[in-house]
């Protein structure tokens, strides 16, 4: 086990934290220790060795404790291990400083410590083994009361345990965030399948079956036409969002409604177009019932099959035009028993506060002109 | 001279008919089914007037035009869609489009508003005058810079015709104005579609998903 590529999982920055901790703790320890030692009446024949391995083990600290919150990639680094451990082991072989009676702290195994961090278990061995050497060199050298051949084995004990420990923990941590990702990927699908099944499900109501008919009547043009034109309003519908009644009463979807119910039952072809909205009232149902009537008398005496809606819906007033290319008629001529025009339109809305007026030339065509002021 | 035209579009059925409906009318130079090939081939064979599809994947059809513009800023665009989107098909003109018509378009009004986009004229549809229309009454008049952003009375009575399904001419005859009148008030509107103030126009288009 190497160094792990997540840096930033919460596993990782706590054994971060821990190793830099127990770093910033024994140089702290060194200091006190330090302090006591020069204070003493039988001081370090060297005092000025002692005080500046201090300031060098607690710069040294600081200088770690800025890496670990921003490169921990240098931290992992084996020429930072290699110059960590150099440095605890200055504080090992500087004369007068662990050699001195009472002068001897946890300080030298952090650097075994952060080995094991950074570099696992053979970064924690390797650096033991430095460690140790230094300790075996102190014991062949003259009497020193602090050099022990059970520090030796500790150093070795201590990165075998850290090194082993530090990887059980990344190996658990790994296999919780592989489970939690597989979790969250399941349900991600499970999701996108339900929508694939309710999508395939409507497409099998709507657009399927109107293939299937299509596919019937392909002989019948007009039933075609209608049969794909009312398929791609549903579908439209379904897939931007107005589907019919869903906002009831609103002037817009009634127009849109009216202008399906048209086209569906006189197979004729509505271009639509709709401007702002409003909210549906008495007056404005009328205005929609005399678009109604204007529509299905484009669609069965003109003889045109494009129809043009076009529908405004202003705060000061509401319009509604509708147009032809076809036949256009003389409105002399229109006999006083047609109630459709008459009644159902002009009529109509006149008792709502509108008006209308039709505008036709034979041969051009009609358009008839609805307005509602509110 | 015919019209060099490129299709853009990722239906590979609808790319083949309009091809089949253009032929022997415009010079059919090219065709491609995604942004980035479409970009490439266009900046290289530069057409005179590209069929856009609005709903295209990675970034739809105003990716291809921001991509052609910046280096043959001569290449006019059509859109094409089968989309009522207002939204989409507003963003797609601001981005530079000239015009906007449906897919339900027949094959000689195709020609006719391909013509008009490669002389330079814009092309409202009813369905894109209708958009128009709704965006710019549903900007309140004190938010507005005046010289910018409101459409004149004339502009808006050319739009409204345009809604109606009124051909130029008509336009014209009816409000007693040249056609050549008329396509300077289309174009205007175009203008200041695509430059009006970002803001407002995302208001009104994040209104309409609420509505």
């Amino acid at each position: 086990m190497d160094t792990v590529d997540e840096l930033t999982t919460d596993a990782e920055r706590t054994l971060r934290r821990v190793v830099v901790g127990y770093r910033a703790v024994s140089a702290a320890w060194l200091v006190i220790l330090g302090v006591v030692s020069v204070a003493r009446s039988e001081g370090p024949a060297r005092p000025g060795v002692v005080v500046a391995t201090m300031v060098l083990a607690v710069g040294w600290a600081l200088v770690t404790i800025a890496l670990h919150a921003r490169s921990s990639e240098l931290l992992r680094s084996w020429s930072f291990v290699a110059l960590d451990t150099g440095l605890a082991a200055w504080t090992l072989v500087a004369p007068d400083v662990a050699g001195s009676e009472n002068f001897y702290g946890g300080y030298p195994m952090s650097p075994v410590f952060l080995a094991a961090y950074g570099r696992g278990m053979v970064g924690g061995l390797t650096v033991a083994v430095a460690m140790a050497a230094v300790q075996l060199s102190r014991l062949a050298g003259p009497a020193d009361p602090t050099a022990s051949s059970a520090a030796v084995l500790i150093y070795l004990f201590a990165g075998a345990v850290a090194g082993w420990a530090i990887a059980v923990l990344r190996e658990a941590d790994q296999t919780r965030r592989k489970a939690e990702a597989a979790l969250a990927q399941e349900q991600a699908e499970r999701v996108r399948a339900e929508q694939r099944s309710e999508m395939a499900a409507h497409l099998h109501d709507s657009v399927l079956q109107t293939l299937a008919l299509i596919q019937r009547n392909s002989a019948n043009d007009t039933e075609v036409a209608s049969l794909a034109r009312r398929q791609e309003r549903e579908l439209r519908a379904w897939l931007y969002g107005s589907e019919p009644g869903a906002i009831r009463g609103a002037f817009g979807e009634q127009i849109r409604r009216m202008c399906a119910e048209v086209e569906d039952a006189h197979q004729v072809a509505i271009e639509l177009v709709i401007v702002g909205d409003a909210e549906g009232d008495e007056s404005m149902d009328s205005l929609v019932q005399a678009a109604r009537e204007a529509v299905v008398n484009a669609a069965k005496h003109s003889g045109a099959d494009n129809i043009a809606v076009y529908a405004e819906a202003l705060p000061e007033r509401a319009t509604v035009f509708v147009r032809d290319r076809g036949s256009g008629f003389d409105i002399s001529t229109v006999a006083p028993d047609r109630q459709g025009l008459r009644e159902s339109i002009i009529k109509r809305l006149e008792r709502s506060g509108g008006s209308a007026s039709v505008h036709t030339t034979i041969g051009a065509g009609t358009e008839v002109e609805l307005v509602l002021e509110r | 001279m015919t019209i060099r035209v490129f299709i853009v579009d990722d239906h590979d059925l609808f790319r083949s008919g309009v091809r089949a409906e253009l032929r022997d009318r415009v010079d059919v130079v090219g065709e491609a089914s995604e942004v980035e090939a479409a970009v490439e081939m266009i900046n290289e064979r530069i057409p005179g007037v590209v069929l856009l599809d609005v709903h295209m994947p990675a970034g739809g059809g105003k990716a291809v035009i921001e991509g052609v513009k910046i280096r043959n800023p001569d290449v006019e665009f059509l859109a094409l869609s089968a989309s009522d989107a207002a939204e989409d098909v507003v963003a797609i003109v601001r981005a530079g489009a000239r015009g906007y018509v449906t897919k339900t378009i027949s094959a000689e009004e195709l020609v006719s508003a391909i013509t008009r986009v490669a002389e330079g004229h814009a092309v409202f549809s009813p369905q894109l005058a209708g958009f128009v229309l709704d965006a710019f009454s549903s900007i309140s008049v004190s938010d507005i810079d005046p010289e910018l952003d409101l459409l004149t009375k004339r502009e808006r009575e050319v739009l409204q015709h345009l809604a109606r399904a009124y051909t130029y001419r008509e336009i014209a005859e009816r409000l007693f104005i040249s056609i050549k009148t008329v396509e300077t008030h289309v174009s205007n509107v175009l203008r200041k579609l695509q430059l009006s103030s970002r803001h407002e126009l995302t208001i009104w288009a994040h209104n309409r998903k609420l509505i």
